[in-house]
């Protein structure tokens, strides 16, 4: 396409007006000669007031003196100069406010004097944003400093005064056992599972809130090794349930093999836990490649999980059965839920109501550090 | 004899600070088969006053065992167990932290300082007395002792 030189003026002005920088061209002297329109809203200054001016106009007082000096010396040597990363500059306004900016600089010749073309963007929302993140990672810092500091009390402090209550109550007993009726035994019997429900329940939240304070790496690791472990510890219980259990093919993954482990044991002791006492207990576990992500499931046919409860079962302490019912403090689908969103990775379930239950959660093929 | 099993009462040390754990382990070792005599410091200054013989405790009988809680008044277990494995001839003397914590980093940082060992005390009775029997037989009637 051969352009005219009325085309390339037009197409030249177009471009200068659709930047979203500001953009300056400034002569020899310094002095302003082209400005697009966005320097209007950037500096505060219509157009008319800044052609002609020096561009010191638009350099914060403390700097002024200075920056002439810069300005010579640049153009004594002109050359490409990106935009400023890692530099804190900022243009003046002519309310006189500062904004932050970025500047690129880069020499050209016209009519044989050599100018300065200035592209100057407004930077203030990205410092917003920068200033924000570095508030919250501050904030969060303290939070987990708070969170261990908690953990440290929950492990000693609290158990202190536990003690003493279940180890009087019991010495009481041990001692005074002919001395008490019946009834003064079953209080005491009373006093020493509560005590012991909260040393669980303590040791419970001080297990979950170690997921994020206590993490480890993540490392390459066999998952069938970590099922076997889980098997043998669970051992006793598929024995007790008489139940049938189906094992795929698990991947290698890399992840923190101490918490992963915890969500398999959680899921199986699980389904486990919640079987049909008439039906023979029947258990699945399987591994499936899904995109970006390994897919496990944990199928059962037991007792099913009410869908009306399905936004509160990965609660802390949720519990859907009486203690008599199904022991356990309901910390166990809690402490999956963050182990398997520590590896980015998601956790859900579909059940029927009296038929079973399948549990899946999803860990990505390439997890970078924590 | 230059060591063995010893054929006096057992000096026990026991220091901690919260009077109703005291007891209890006082009512443990009184289920127990060894013979023993077992005296209480109530924070660190005092079981150091009492090691080093200051003050007051300058005629204190060396213990034959130590049982350190952590978390102390004054100067905490871990500054007089530090204290005690620097010292010649008390860091003989077999330490036996006895706490409430099962903190990871209150187990490493007594192995760090030299624990003899680091043992959690069971919220129940029954265990805790085990856990004393168990204290007893090992330090008393397998383990040989240094003889002062």
């Amino acid at each position: 396409m051969n352009l005219s030189s009325t085309s390339k003026d037009s197409i030249f002005k177009s471009l200068l007006q659709a930047a979203p920088d500001g953009v300056m061209v400034c002569d020899s002297r310094g002095a302003i000669t082209i400005a697009s329109d966005q320097c209007e809203a950037l500096f505060g200054y219509p157009l008319t007031e800044l052609v002609g001016q020096p561009i010191e106009l638009l350099v914060p007082d403390a700097l002024k003196a200075k920056h002439i000096g810069l300005r010579q010396r640049y153009q004594e040597m002109p050359r490409r100069r990106p935009m400023g990363v890692g530099l804190d500059l900022h243009a003046r306004r002519k309310d006189g406010s500062q904004v932050p900016v970025e500047i690129s600089l880069s020499g050209c010749v016209v009519d044989g004097e050599a100018c300065v073309i200035a592209v100057v963007r407004d930077v203030s929302d990205r410092r917003r944003l920068e200033s924000d993140l570095t508030r919250l990672i501050e904030e969060l810092k303290r939070s987990n400093a708070e969170l261990e500091q908690f953990a440290y009390i929950a492990s000693h402090d609290l158990q202190e005064p536990l003690r003493v209550v279940s180890g009087y109550t019991q010495l009481l007993k041990r001692r005074y056992v002919a001395q008490l009726d019946a009834e003064a035994n079953e209080y005491i019997d009373y006093a020493v599972d509560g005590v012991k429900r909260m040393q669980t329940l303590i040791h419970d939240l001080l297990a979950f809130a170690r997921l994020s304070t206590h993490g480890r790496g993540f490392q390459p690791t066999d998952l069938n090794f970590l099922l076997r472990q889980v098997l043998a510890n669970l051992a006793a219980q598929v024995d007790e349930a008489g139940a049938t259990m189906t094992v795929g093919e698990l991947p290698n993954l890399r992840v923190d093999a101490s918490q992963v482990v915890q969500v398999f044991q959680n899921l199986l002791s699980n389904a486990l836990k919640f079987r049909r006492p008439a039906v023979p207990l029947v258990i699945k576990l399987t591994a499936n490649r899904d995109g970006d992500y390994w897919r496990f499931t944990v199928s059962d046919n037991g007792i099913g999980i009410d869908p009306q409860y399905s936004g509160r079962i990965f609660e802390v302490f949720q519990r859907l059965h009486s203690r008599d019912q199904y022991p356990g403090n309901g910390i166990g689908l809690a402490i999956c839920k963050k182990v398997v969103e520590r590896h980015h990775g998601r956790i859900w379930f579909e059940s029927t109501l009296g038929e079973g239950t399948s549990f899946h959660f999803t860990l990505p093929i390439n997890l970078d550090e924590p | 004899m230059k060591s063995g099993k010893l054929r006096r009462a057992v000096e026990i040390l026991l220091v901690e600070d919260n009077p109703a754990d005291v007891r209890l382990t006082v009512e443990a070792f009184k289920e127990g088969t060894v013979r023993h005599k077992l005296s209480v410091a109530r924070d660190g200054v005092e079981a150091l006053d009492i090691l080093f013989r200051r003050g007051i405790h300058n005629q204190a009988v060396r213990p034959d065992i130590i049982l350190l809680d952590l978390n102390l008044p004054r100067k905490d277990g871990r500054e007089v167990l530090q204290t005690i494995k620097a010292d010649q001839a008390l860091r003989r003397i077999p330490v036996v932290v006895l706490t409430t914590s099962s903190a990871e980093e209150d187990i490493l940082r007594s192995y760090d300082l030299h624990v003899n060992c680091y043992i959690t005390k069971p919220v129940d009775m029954e265990r805790f007395i085990e856990v004393v029997r168990a204290i007893e037989n090992f330090w008393f009637n397998i383990v040989q002792l240094p003889v002062s």
